[in-house]
């Protein structure tokens, strides 16, 4: 009896755990068989577990029901192993058996309506998690948006043709940003359906690298992004577009976490049969305790900041890197920034 | 000129609400973060504070509590948070 409750407390299914209640009934009983069927009886379906083998010709055998409070589930076949049949000690023992069995069988049930009641807390806690992070992140450049176009709008403000074009770029490159939330969130959805598979082909990451730092640099103005790169970087098998997505959300941590006007730097070099990029910054570093957390989903580390995000960039980031082959890493660099890192194989996955 | 200091962190709303200020006719001081809001009201002072809640230093309510201590100039709270 307490190998059954042991059995199905430590997690080995309920199929495996009944297999073994009907090898150690059939033992201790000294039955022939012994079968345990799950549902209304004579349904027609075959044992979910058994012991043992065919009884001798006219052996007694006994039907017991698996009842709990909540009813019956199912019932025991038992077979005995001789011709002389059940006296009433065995009988006893067998109903005996059939009640723990029946109340081991209902502890699993009920665990395992608990973890599916948990499962499905925790699914609609990341949605909740998903819509107040993308709403608030949908809201910044919409908001910006508004109060350019509304500006433009408004009669008797003499902007000059300056203000005028500077309104009009961040109309655009709100949008943009807009844009690129949209792409990420759509990514992670792709990612998790896994639909999303990188369309790999021998890249220079140089040219991937030189797309996402110029188009970095026209929207930060005035950021110092410093680039190193070495010269003798071999093709590496990559999606330009998905690596390039990966390089804009790391890019884009590193100047919203570092503070204004430090350097971000940015380095490639060749390692262990790939390529390795990291990008650091000067900003307050991410405590070890967090670096793994931060690759999750709407985990955004909060460097008493505001302006977190979505939490979606390295959830991306290291979705593609892995998609690729690939690793993705996080650090410290010796005056306490964040760094974070990812190499790509060379050779094809 | 009324002076006006704008405190927000987003780069391009800071950008445009200085503009639509400036064409109004009114001097925009700008800070990024808390830290500087305090440094630009201690030296240069303003009429107006135009605050976002938002900021990577310091919690913007906190940092109200503390401009409150400098002067009594009106603030008008930005957040897109509910």
């Amino acid at each position: 009896l307490y190998r059954i409750a042991a059995s199905l407390l430590g997690g080995v299914g309920l199929p495996v755990a009944l297999e073994r209640f009907a090898a150690d009934l059939t033992e201790q009983l000294g039955l022939a068989r012994c079968e345990v069927y799950v549902g209304d009886a004579g349904n027609g379906l075959p044992p979910i577990a058994a012991a043992g083998r065919e009884g001798p010709v006219g052996a007694e055998s006994i039907d017991l029901p698996l009842t709990t409070e909540r009813g019956e589930f199912g019932s025991v076949r038992i077979v005995s192993g001789s011709l002389s049949g059940f006296d009433e000690h065995r009988r006893r023992m067998a109903r005996a058996f059939a009640n723990q069995a029946a109340l081991a069988v209902e502890m699993a049930t009920l665990a395992d309506d608990w973890r599916r009641a948990q499962a499905e807390a925790e699914t609609s806690r990341a949605r909740a998690a998903l819509f107040s992070s993308v709403t608030h992140d949908l809201r910044t450049p919409l908001s910006t948006i508004r109060a350019a176009a509304t500006s433009l709008l408004e009669r008797g403000v003499a902007f000059d043709e300056d203000q005028r074009q500077g309104l009009l770029e961040t109309i655009t490159e709100e949008s943009d940003r807009l844009n690129r939330l949209l792409t990420n969130v759509l990514s992670l959805s792709r990612f998790r359906a896994g639909t999303l598979t990188p369309r790999k082909s021998p890249t220079a990451m140089e040219d991937v690298i030189g797309v996402s730092v110029t188009s970095m640099r026209r929207r930060w103005e005035g950021t110092n992004i410093r680039v190193w790169v070495n010269e003798d970087l071999p093709l590496v098998p990559m999606d330009p577009i998905q690596i390039d997505q990966v390089l804009t959300n790391l890019l884009e941590n590193a100047l919203k976490f570092g503070r204004n006007g430090d350097p971000v730097e940015l380095r490639a070099s060749n390692e262990e049969g790939g390529v390795c990029v990291s990008i650091s910054d000067c900003g307050p570093g991410i405590p070890p305790s967090e670096r793994e957390k931060v690759f999750e989903e709407f985990f955004c580390h909060d460097a008493g900041s505001g302006s977190a995000g979505a939490g979606l960039g390295l959830a991306i980031a290291r979705a593609v890197v892995v998609a690729h082959g690939g690793s993705i890493w996080i650090d410290e660099t010796p005056t306490g920034g964040a760094i974070v890192g990812f190499r790509l194989p060379q050779a094809a996955q | 000129m009324t002076r006006i200091l704008l405190v927000e962190d987003d780069r391009q709303m800071a950008r445009t609400l200085g503009t639509s200020l400036q064409a109004r006719g009114y001097q925009v001081l700008s800070s990024l973060d808390g830290a500087g809001a305090i440094g630009v009201l201690v030296t240069d002072g303003a009429d107006l504070i135009v605050l976002d809640l938002g900021l990577p230093d310091i919690d913007g309510l906190d940092l109200l509590e503390r401009i409150r201590t400098l002067g009594s100039q009106p603030v008008i709270v930005l957040t897109v948070r509910e």
